[in-house]
């Protein structure tokens, strides 16, 4: 296995880490930039540096995908970790649609209320929440489904996880919100309905600059915190008795990763709804090119996650230009990313029986 | 039997007292067992001496290990860790006074061998972050990175469990016998006053067998800092030859406790074991199942 990294983690190794995946990221988005919707025939896709007016809209575009990738791989490294297995992912263990059953109940009812008492009945503040659009809501969704995943796995498996229920118990909650999506969109009022196709296989267009602020700074708060989190991580990631025999506190470490993962995989889903498989593809990719630290890991995961989705969004725009039909971003990551978790299990399998 | 000082829950103070880990009465029963895994063990151990824990399958000899290090409460009685209650101490404030070897262990992700055993310098964190100057002061940085020093102390323990040449292979390419040393590896890492391991010879080759035993012997016998190991085996040969203390177990009770000589012999391995032995100076012999 080529491995491009081994040995000790130092200061300039570290940094080296951020200096590439912040170079990689800039260009992959400079070139992500130059493809487009063609202003003079919106059926073509452009190849050029977009004009003033459309730059900025490209640039929400191609941010999201970005915000929405890194998002996810890092949500995928540290719910990875808890679990010591690589096939966990928020998609996987049913937080991603957990929180898009919140973000659709936010959007087919909450915004109708918002609306009716919008004219200054409700404080400032309040109406500062209610402005932050989608976030709010995806958050609370995605501590309600984690909640509920590690509730009924905990009950099924006793005190100590077992990451295989753990799995069993997301594939359930996630058919679940996938019902509850379709259910709850065809009893709201007509008008409010979003395109529960996009809904269901997450999707990124029309997002506002507020929305992406917002989803970025939640993101970048959590992802900082896991960032200090890390090294605890590694040992997190060995057996209860190992991980407590070496001083760590297993169920406060673990309250704590949920809840961040919980919230990196809100601001994804405030942007995008829910995309699979991209929390799988990453960190898996890191972990055969950089090694399993989990430092590293949580520094190029998300870099990776970014690039990934990026390019998954202009392969979404290139099509359109051939086809006439935007093929919604998700499509991409679940078509590429469903074998590779086959792969991956397949790998599991024959390593298990040796 | 050393009487328990009050419980105390604050920091730890240097040794004022012999025993280093005393056991009281100590029971311990698992949620749906029908009877006790441990009964009224009552123990003291002490800095300088490599103890034996000896018995057949499902005596509580592991479950005793677990609970002299506090991985598990006991269901009565105490565990007293220099005089403070076990029970009472942080999992970071044990993680710097004991070292604890494993039956089974698993590593989610594919660690490198050197990875693995530098982890253990993580334990030392704390005690650096509380300011009490404790050794990996110098790792107190937020990212926890490993000093040079921490890098040095690793390298030291996986020369001194002979895993100084697989450092950077991946832990899941490792044989069984190769795991075991990198865990005890890692232990030795941890620099604390007690090793506890859970039959760690059981993959072991036999220069390994000897190499590992007569290794902690020794840190049990060093001038500066002699460490209390403590040694859950199923090997009477290698506790009469290493131990300077066997504990026989059966049932759950400690039924004999003394000098290895004195412990493992015929009267009292033949009831326990349901075998018919003879012992020599520094070997057991087995004949023949008891009808």
């Amino acid at each position: 296995m080529i491995q491009l990294a081994a040995g000790r983690l130092t200061w300039p190794t570290y940094l080296r880490y951020w200096a590439v995946g912040l170079g990689a990221t800039g260009l992959v988005m400079a070139i992500c930039l130059m493809i487009g919707v063609d202003p003079l025939h919106p059926e073509r896709t452009a190849f050029a540096w977009p004009a003033q007016s459309v730059l900025e809209l490209r640039l929400t575009r191609v941010g999201s995908a970005a915000l929405v990738g890194a998002a996810l791989a890092a949500s995928g490294v540290l719910l990875q970790a808890l679990l010591r297995n690589p096939l966990a992912e928020p998609y996987v263990l049913g937080i991603s649609t957990g929180s898009s059953v919140a973000v659709l109940v936010w959007v087919l009812f909450g915004m109708s209320v918002f609306g009716a008492v919008e004219h200054g009945h409700i404080p400032a503040w309040l109406e500062s929440v209610f402005a932050y659009g989608e976030v709010l809501p995806a958050v609370i969704g995605a501590l309600l489904a984690s909640v509920a995943v590690f509730t009924i796995a905990g009950v099924t498996s006793g005190a100590t996880l077992e990451p295989l229920t753990l799995l069993l118990v997301g594939v359930v909650i996630s058919a679940f919100n996938g019902a509850l999506i379709v259910l709850l969109n065809s009893i709201a009022p007509h008008g409010n309905r979003p395109d529960i196709i996009n809904f269901l296989i997450g999707y990124i267009d029309s997002i506002s600059p507020t929305t992406l602020l917002v989803a970025g700074g939640v993101f970048v708060a959590s992802w900082v915190a896991g960032l200090l989190a890390a090294p605890s991580l590694n040992i997190a990631a060995l057996s209860d008795t190992e991980a407590t025999s070496l001083g760590l506190r297993l169920a406060r470490m673990r309250t704590l990763c949920f809840v961040l993962a919980s919230i990196m995989t809100a601001s994804a889903i405030a942007l995008a709804r829910s995309i699979a498989f991209v929390g799988l593809i990453c960190p898996h990719i890191c972990r055969v090119l950089f090694g399993s630290d989990h430092r590293q890991l949580l520094v190029t995961a998300p870099f990776c996650g970014a690039i990934f989705l990026m390019l998954a969004d202009a392969l979404v725009q290139i099509l359109r230009g051939i086809f006439p039909v935007t093929v919604p971003v998700g499509v991409i990551t679940a078509l590429a990313g469903g074998p590779f978790f086959l792969i991956l299990l397949m790998q599991r399998r024959t390593t298990l029986h040796d | 039997m050393t009487e328990l000082p009050p419980t105390s829950t604050g920091s730890l103070r240097p040794i004022t007292q012999p025993a280093f880990l005393c056991a009281q009465a100590v029971s311990y029963k698992y949620r749906h067992a029908a009877s006790p895994a441990v009964q009224g063990v009552s123990l003291s151990l002490g800095c300088g001496e490599v103890v034996a824990i000896v018995g057949p399958n499902g005596c509580g000899k592991s479950t005793l290990l677990r609970l002299l290090c506090g991985q598990l409460r006991p269901a009565s009685g105490r565990i007293a860790l220099q005089g403070h209650d076990v029970t009472a101490l942080s999992v970071g404030q044990i993680a710097r006074q004991i070292a604890l070897v494993p039956q089974q262990t698993s590593a989610g992700f594919p660690y490198s061998v050197r990875e693995m055993v530098v982890m253990a310098r993580w334990s030392q964190h704390g005690a650096a972050r509380a300011g009490s100057g404790g050794r990996g002061a110098g790792m107190a940085t937020a990212l926890g990175f490993e000093t040079t020093e921490d890098h040095a102390i690793a390298d030291r323990a996986m020369w001194e469990a002979d895993v100084h040449h697989m450092a950077d292979r991946s832990i899941h390419d490792l044989s069984g016998g190769e795991r075991q040393r990198v865990i005890v590896a890692r232990a030795l890492a941890q620099q604390t006053p007690a090793i506890l391991l859970d039959e760690p010879t059981s993959s072991l080759d036999l220069y390994h067998q000897l190499d590992l035993l007569g290794h902690l012997q020794s840190l049990s016998r060093q001038a500066v800092g002699p460490k209390c190991i403590v040694i859950v085996t199923h090997d009477l040969n290698l506790a009469l030859q290493f131990a300077d203390r066997a504990l026989l177990m059966d049932g759950g009770h400690l039924v004999a406790d003394g000098r290895p000589q004195e412990v493992l012999t015929p009267a009292n391995l033949q009831p326990v074991y349901r075998v018919a032995v003879a012992v020599g100076a520094a070997n057991v012999l087995v004949f023949s199942r008891q009808k």
